[in-house]
């Protein structure tokens, strides 16, 4: 599969904090941005597996493996 | 002032203690006291207690003695003196998880793993410290808690007052939470066992959520024998954990005798991106060696990627977490500590397509682990690449890279909270400063049993168990 590319900007992050009621200050979006790209450039590497016909479990049936 | 008779005693198996109650040479009621009283002694230096149940341990030890006067026998740890991780919920005791948001909260009951610890007949002498809602790092209320092996380093994460109380002799056992490693790690960075149990085998009810679907709970000891004890008691089906396993739990204390002549264990090749401090491995190797000699086969095996684990490990935890925390975040977002505050609102930014996905990779590795497992009996591979750290410490340096320390040290326990494999830590010995090394052996779902016969006959064949940290 194709990896997203992911684009974190400040406002971005600032848009995305109002849209969905998260308070944050200034301060916090400028700190939050860099974590942010960090931690989804990570994810975007789990778009590389290929998960064709495997369904996803939240809760794992324990029983069944 | 301690004698060296009271320090054997401390740090006696709780297996020989438990006989020793039942032989009527030793009271519970003495033992608690002698607990309570090392941890008045150490605890303002290690740290690992936040709560100290005193009254109530010393007035529960003295009904266990009575009802075995009466005859009535509630077990092996009947009369024994355990601590529980601070995210674990204490009827009428404060439960804090070591956060500022849940410094007053004061459960009407007991979580599942502490009813059943008291009805096995166990002292809960208190409530331990942790990181910040077991998850990324240190609140400022609550402060780190000290290695007994060297003051100076950490007890790792995030259960490191449960396996630190254990480590210095404070308490006989202890639970812990690992929803990525945080049994096993503090486990190897304190030299004792750790178990994070089959996915479901131990109930979550009453234990405040780190990340639902990757949280196990899970006994620490100084003894494998110990940790099986402790895991009889707690493990079993129970109705109010919707993810919990039907089955009947094993009795994995039966079986630690039969040795492991004709097991296959498989070892993992290493991995490109695998950093090791020498030492850490070197100890590995050796384990390997005294496994080998005591009659097990070793067969080399390719793993999925450790790091894919890691990964799907984040995003998924991430985003439970800012789930459960969603109202925290929006009214009480400066209680948090910086870190857990900042991994909290990294979760509430992921969208659900990402968090989808995640669950969708974390079936294939469960397809690709059940693959390996139908080769092998367990797996042995390291459980932490570097040895406890020192306080404050941002970044690691393993093999001459320098590495975000977090993003290090969860490189090998992972897999088995995204598998929910049963895995194991014991302690593999010491480094040139004396800290503990450690490694985990890892099976097949519900097979806690072979997990725990293959730690004990390597521990059997070693005796790092028997060291104590050097404390004054």
């Amino acid at each position: 599969m194709t990896e997203p590319q992911f684009k974190v900007t400040p406002e971005a992050v600032r848009r995305y904090a109002e849209m969905f009621d998260i308070p944050l200050t200034d301060a916090e979006v400028a700190e939050l941005a860099p974590q942010l790209a960090g931690g989804l450039a990570g994810i975007a590497a789990l778009w590389q597996v290929d998960v064709s016909a495997v369904e996803p479990s939240v809760i794992l049936p324990i029983d069944r493996m | 002032m301690s004698t060296t008779a009271d320090d054997d005693l401390a740090f006696a198996p709780l297996a020989e203690v438990s006989r020793r109650i039942k032989a009527r040479e030793l009271t519970s009621a003495a033992l608690t006291r002698l607990m309570l009283d090392r941890i008045a002694r150490l605890n303002p230096t290690l740290n690992c207690f936040i709560t100290v149940c005193a009254d109530a341990a010393m007035a529960q030890a003295e009904a266990l003695d009575r009802l075995l006067q009466s005859g009535l026998d509630l077990g092996p740890l009947h009369g024994v003196p355990v601590a529980v991780k601070d995210n674990m919920a204490t009827a009428g005791v404060r439960t804090t998880a070591a956060s500022r948001i849940l410094a007053d909260w004061v459960p009407d009951e007991d979580a599942t793993v502490v009813q059943r610890l008291k009805q096995a007949g166990a002292v809960i002498l208190g409530k331990t410290n942790l990181y910040e809602f077991a998850y990324g790092g240190v609140h400022e209320d609550y402060g780190e808690t000290r290695n007994p092996w060297n003051l100076g380093r950490t007890c790792s994460a995030s259960s490191s007052g449960p396996a630190c109380a254990v480590a210095a002799g404070l308490a006989y056992a202890s639970l812990g939470t690992d929803t990525g490693g945080s049994v096993r790690l503090p486990a190897a960075a304190c030299g004792i066992v750790g178990h994070k149990p089959t996915y479901g085998l131990v109930s979550r009810a009453g234990v405040v959520p780190a990340g639902y679907s990757l949280d196990h709970v899970g006994p620490f000891a100084r003894t494998v024998r110990d940790t099986a004890l402790v895991l009889n008691a707690i493990a079993g089906p129970d109705p109010r954990d919707p993810a919990g396993s039907r089955r009947a739990a094993p009795d994995v204390a039966s079986d630690l005798g039969r040795g492991i002549g004709g097991l296959v264990i498989g070892v993992p090749k290493r991995q490109p991106s695998e950093l090791i401090d020498p030492q850490m491995h070197d100890a590995f190797v050796a384990a390997l060696a005294v496994l080998e000699r005591e009659g097990a086969a070793l067969v080399e095996l390719t793993l999925p990627d450790h790091l894919l684990s890691r990964t799907a490990m984040w995003a998924i935890s991430a985003s439970e977490l800012a789930e459960s925390h969603r109202e925290y975040l929006r009214t009480r977002a400066q209680d948090y500590s910086p870190t857990v505050r900042g991994l909290v609102r990294q979760g509430a930014f992921l969208p659900a397509v990402e968090y989808v996905h995640a669950h969708r990779v974390r079936q294939k590795i469960i397809a690709d682990y059940k693959a390996v497992m139908r080769h092998v009996d367990v797996l042995a591979m390291p459980v932490v690449p570097f040895p406890a750290w020192p306080i404050g410490a941002e970044e690691v340096t393993v093999a001459n890279v320098t590495e975000n320390l977090m993003g290090s040290l969860t490189r090998y326990c992972p897999p088995f909270n995204i598998t929910g494999q049963p895995a194991i830590a014991v302690p593999s010995g010491f480094d040139h400063e004396g800290l503990p090394l450690g490694f985990q052996i890892a099976g097949r779902w519900h097979e806690e049993a072979m997990v725990f016969r293959v730690a004990r006959a390597y521990e059997q064949a070693t005796d790092w168990h028997r060291r104590r940290p050097p404390l004054q």
